[in-house]
């Protein structure tokens, strides 16, 4: 559903941000992409929005590939990501049936798909209201209807629950468990390792714009013989003699 | 381009500008407001304050009264239509008593003051501060005091000689006014009628313009944008819609209020000015048609100039707001937007400023072809009735060939990473 092959993104000549970078993440599966602020997380999740362009490598989104057809790729993907905020004079309603413009939908099949999306993100009465007046949790429920409006085959998740409160973030996070059902791929990019265990079926250690790993959740446990994923990064990330000065 | 996806973010701009009630005041309100209580304000507190001195009898310091013909002092202190007289006070000190603001001016008659014509001529010194309006007021008061005493003299030593006074005045000059009925109209300060129009284009799309760049890219709305299938040319131009659509609102309004100062100069003027000086009614009522025709209150524009202006409006609009794009696009916070499209605002009111001196300019085809500058010459033109259809041409086509220029580079900025995601 999402494949990645030896992506690479160069500022100049001294700065990489993303270097070699592979990943598949398949039908029906929340994809971690795991990694301290600064690994190259967003960079790639951008490359593969086709808002920046990779210096080299190939990337398809859904079967479209980013460089021939980033119409294409942009037509069956929805990005949230944590600094994303709303139009503060349009209320959520509005604000989801203007995207919805750009996705071929008439007013009457937005507002459908809005109620569709209500029950789950329980976003009720407040969709009438100027997004202006909404809590930092509901902004983010409307940022996230507004991202799968068009029920796109792959969501990504972008530090997606940063500044959220206990609540609104479990909202998110039990929306994205609720998402992959059907065949779809949630590509999910945290530092938060607790939410990386409880979510993803699979991921992908980067740090400093490398891949250091890629496996399921309990097999990164395993093959470092750690507790939780935390303890796991850890391990994978640090060198051994940097490890022991810690210790 | 898809019209429909253009037509979205237009839309959207247009729905949140319209909520933004302060942002509508400052488009709709502002001009309709501005310009008749600048255009017939400004006039009649003018003709207010030097009416007012005129009225009233000012104290002037005398050096060498001893000296001073009786004549001279009568002239002097005496009222005459339009004007009072003033006070004589002795002094000593000439420049200490002006600059110590005891008196306006100081008169220093000279021992050997004449009272017959005939011999070589006195000067009589008027100390005054030269660089002030009001004291110069004064100064003439005084000039045609001293004038009147000088000119009692001649015709005293022409009546001696048996010659009536016009003896002096064989021909006299006679300025007659060769002015087309709308330059009449719009008067000597018709220059300032185009930065007007101009700055409320400015200003009217400034707003929507910072709003839908920069204020995307601080709100984080810019990137949940640009993922969705919508091109970043339909962006660009939707945006430009909407922008210039409010450019060309406060325009509108702005023209409102022209017409409204034209329509209330002629009913408040003569009321406002007309009682200020009691027995001199008739004159000042005379005198508030000269101040309306001054400040442009007058206007009178007929259809072909409404159409030109109009032609010429909607493509200056059309290159300020996509240079207004342009600019706040590289901007990452409302306020940095403010501060980079502050100079634009400087770009239309300096050329205003020299439009005062148009007329020593000669106006060939390539003065309006300089952007700007040239626009306003023909809001000018059209304000003094000089419609030509030729220059209005060049100038809409210059006006357009600067709105596809802007409009590219904000399409090349719109697509760039550096300036989509600064950090």
């Amino acid at each position: 559903m999402v494949n990645v092959f030896e992506l690479c993104k160069r500022y100049g000549k001294k700065v990489t941000a993303v270097s070699n970078l592979s990943f598949q993440a398949k039908p029906g599966e929340i994809f971690g992409l795991l990694g301290p602020n600064g690994a190259g997380k967003t960079t790639t999740l951008r490359i593969l929005a086709t808002l920046l362009e990779a210096t080299s490598g190939e990337a398809t989104v859904a079967g479209h590939d980013i460089r021939k057809d980033p119409e294409g790729v942009r037509r069956n993907l929805g990005v949230v990501n944590g600094g994303m905020g709303l139009y503060d004079r349009l209320t959520g309603r509005e604000i989801m049936r203007y995207f919805a413009s750009f996705y071929g939908m008439s007013t009457a099949q937005a507002d459908a798909r809005i109620d569709e999306l209500a029950g789950p993100l329980e976003m009720g009465d407040l969709l009438d209201r100027k997004a202006g007046e909404y809590s930092t949790g509901m902004k983010q429920k409307v940022v996230i209807g507004r991202a799968v409006i068009h029920e796109p085959a792959v969501l990504i998740l972008d530090e997606a629950t940063n500044g959220l409160d206990v609540v609104a973030r479990r909202a998110v996070l039990d929306f994205a468990r609720a998402y992959r059902s059907g065949g779809r791929v949630v590509l999910y990019s945290t530092h938060v390792m607790a939410e990386a265990e409880e979510l993803c079926d699979r991921a992908a250690i980067i740090d400093k714009g490398v891949k250091v790993a890629e496996d399921t959740i309990s097999n990164l446990k395993a093959s470092t013989g750690a507790d939780d994923l935390e303890e796991a990064f850890f391990r994978l990330t640090r060198a051994p003699e940097t490890a022991r000065v810690l210790v | 381009m898809r019209w429909n996806f253009v037509w979205s973010v237009a839309y959207k701009e247009i729905l949140s500008t319209f909520r933004d009630r302060r942002t509508l005041a400052s488009s709709i309100i502002l001009p309709l407001v501005m310009i008749p209580l600048f255009l017939i304000g400004l006039p009649v507190i003018m003709a207010k304050t030097f009416g007012g001195e005129q009225e009233k009898r000012q104290n002037i310091g005398i050096v060498g009264l001893a000296y001073a013909p009786k004549a001279l002092v009568k002239a002097l202190e005496t009222d005459t239509p339009g004007a009072k007289g003033v006070n004589l006070t002795p002094v000593t000190d000439p420049i200490k008593a002006v600059q110590d603001k005891v008196v306006e001016a100081v008169i220093v008659i000279p021992a050997n003051m004449p009272s017959v014509a005939g011999g070589a001529p006195v000067p009589v010194k008027v100390y005054t501060k030269i660089s002030s309006t009001k004291s110069s007021l004064v100064l003439s008061k005084i000039t045609q005091g001293i004038d009147a005493y000088s000119r009692a003299l001649v015709a005293a030593r022409l009546a001696q000689a048996g010659l009536p006074a016009q003896t002096l005045t064989p021909v006299v000059a006679e300025p007659v006014s060769a002015d087309t009925a709308a330059e009449k109209a719009s008067g000597i300060l018709a220059f300032i009628i185009p930065m007007f129009i101009l700055q409320w284009i400015v200003v009217g799309g400034q707003a929507t313009a910072i709003d839908a760049t920069a204020g995307e890219k601080e709100r984080g709305t810019l990137e949940a944008l640009l993922v969705t299938p919508v091109s970043r040319l339909e962006v660009v131009v939707g945006k430009l819609l909407a922008v210039g659509g409010f450019s060309i609102m406060s325009t509108v309004f702005s023209m409102l209020g022209l017409a409204l100062t034209g329509v209330a100069s002629r009913v408040v003027m003569p009321s406002l000015l007309g009682t200020t000086s009691g027995d001199l009614t008739s004159k000042s009522s005379a005198n508030s048609a000269d101040f309306a025709s001054i400040f442009g209150g007058n206007l009178v524009i007929g259809a072909d100039g409404l159409l030109q202006l109009l032609v010429v409006c909607l493509s200056v609009a059309a290159f300020i707001a996509a240079l207004l794009i342009a600019i706040s696009i590289f901007a990452k916070s409302f306020k940095e937007a403010q501060t980079y499209l502050a100079p634009v605002v400087l770009l239309v009111t300096l050329p205003a400023i020299f439009l005062q001196f148009a007329d020593f300019l000669s106006r060939g085809a390539a003065l309006y072809a300089v952007p700007i500058i040239g626009s306003m010459l023909v809001i000018l033109d059209v304000v003094k009735g000089v419609v030509n259809w030729q220059n209005a041409m060049i100038v809409v086509g210059i006006n357009l060939v600067c709105a596809a220029v802007a409009l590219a580079f904000a399409l090349v900025s719109f697509r760039k990473e550096s300036v989509l995601f600064r950090n």
